[in-house]
């Protein structure tokens, strides 16, 4: 387990890294099945850092995710709020149980973030969409999954949570 | 925001939710927020068009080793292509001329092509709620808010927001998305809206008993006057009539795709009055 915080500047490029996959996922791909990547690095940053990280990290890439969706602005800032508050009080109860655990812990928090974007948009008239929303969420709690594993088997013995 | 425990106090997220439901409201109920929106769209603008340079590089190699042969076969292709248009070209002067002192007759203002300028696509936003576009070209090219955008010779949507170098387009299948059209067959006008599904739009406002069949081409009408009239926009895909709604159910398969070319082109229009000269 690392003790040590990651930098806010070492952060910021991780974003901006999540925002550029998600960029060029949807030139290349554009499928609604690609996990929400920027969500998952805050959700991981809020477990690792959250000394560091706090909910105005995740207010500002929320900001980021309204910009770049062209949403109403403070919607995905208001969910990701939300999510990380939870995530960072969270934290201790979340380091110490097991992989399917947190998956199942993941999986409640991604559906709580889409549930309050999908609230807002139906509150504020938006098209509030089909099922199609919904699809990203188990692709990224299996990308979640596998990453952890990959790592806690990694030769370097870091831990993901 | 370091607190001893690695905890979060409640006031904390009240005070970010409490700012997030102000910018909203903002957002939605004033035009207080736009120019700060464009500043922070301009801001993302360099991100995404650096993420455009490989798929461009790549494109651009690929032009530069095609076979000299292709590329001569293709030249010959255009020029008779090239030919065929221009004597179309010849038939629509005379046409247009025609339409015109029609038009002029009944003083309607009909909106004409002035000039045009291709944008290249640089992200592609299609999920269950928006069916948008952004492209590398933006207020310092002169686009402007509501213009019409067309590909492969079709309507494709309108701009509706623009940043300083890129510009967002909402497709015809967007669910916010309504266009005034009109049948070639038949005459008969009326809207057509996005679906959310890609390339689908819908035409729910026509009664039971309208002349309308599958395989018919619906074109802008001009009405409303954002569109330019006379663009196609739709092939009809489906009629549906159930007998127990008074209208009938149209989907309609938009012409104008993404999938096929990465170029799209703005237009600008100015109103018919006088005699116009292509």
């Amino acid at each position: 387990m690392t003790s040590k915080n990651p930098s806010l500047a070492q952060m910021i490029l991780m974003i901006l890294f999540a925002f550029s996959i998600q960029i060029l996922s949807s030139i290349f791909f554009n499928s609604f099945f690609w996990p929400n990547f920027p969500s998952l690095l805050v959700l991981y940053y809020c477990l690792k850092g959250p000394r560091v990280v706090g909910i105005g990290f995740s207010f500002i890439v929320g900001l980021g995710l309204d910009i770049y969706g062209s949403n109403i602005l403070g919607q995905n800032a208001l969910a990701l709020s939300i999510f990380s508050y939870i995530a960072i009080n969270q934290y201790f109860l979340m380091r110490t149980k097991s992989l399917l655990q947190q998956s199942i812990f993941v999986l409640f928090l991604l559906i709580l973030n889409e549930t309050v974007l999908y609230l807002i948009d139906g509150w504020t008239r938006q098209a509030t969409g089909g099922i199609e929303r919904w699809l990203y969420i188990a692709p990224s709690v299996l990308l979640w999954c596998s990453t952890a594993m990959w790592l806690d088997h990694s030769p370097s013995k870091k831990t993901l949570v | 925001m370091k607190l001893p425990q690695n905890r979060v106090s409640g006031l904390h997220l009240a005070t970010y939710v409490l700012i997030a439901l102000i910018l909203m409201f903002l957002d939605i109920r004033s035009g207080w927020l736009v120019s700060s929106r464009y500043i922070m769209q301009s801001a993302l603008e360099p991100i995404q068009l650096a993420l455009n340079l490989p798929s461009r590089a790549w494109r651009w190699s690929a032009e530069i080793f095609q076979e000299r042969a292709l590329l001569q076969e293709q030249n010959k292709q255009l020029r008779a292509k090239n030919l065929a248009l221009e004597l179309k070209t010849i038939n629509f002067v005379g046409l247009l001329r025609d339409n015109t002192e029609l038009r002029k007759l009944q003083d309607t203002s009909l909106k004409v092509t002035e000039h045009w300028l291709p944008a290249e696509i640089i992200s592609v936003q299609e999920n269950a709620r928006s069916i948008r576009l952004r492209v590398n070209r933006g207020k310092q090219h002169g686009i402007f808010k509501a213009q019409t955008v067309i590909a492969n010779g079709a309507l494709l949507g309108q701009s509706i927001s623009v940043g300083a170098s890129s510009t967002e387009i909402i497709l015809l299948s967007d669910w916010e998305s309504a266009v005034p059209v009109q049948n070639i067959r038949t005459g008969v006008r009326t809207l057509a809206f996005g679906t959310g599904n890609s390339g689908t739009v819908s035409l729910p406002f026509l009664p039971f008993q309208t002349d309308i069949r599958a395989g018919d081409i619906l074109v802008t009408s001009g009405l409303g006057g954002v569109f330019p009239a006379g663009l196609p926009v739709a092939r009809v895909s489906e009629v549906r009539r159930d007998g127990i709604s008074p209208l009938v159910q149209v989907t309609a398969q938009t012409i104008a795709n993404i999938d096929s070319d990465r170029i799209v082109a703005f237009i600008w229009l100015k109103p018919m009055r006088k005699l116009a000269t292509p």
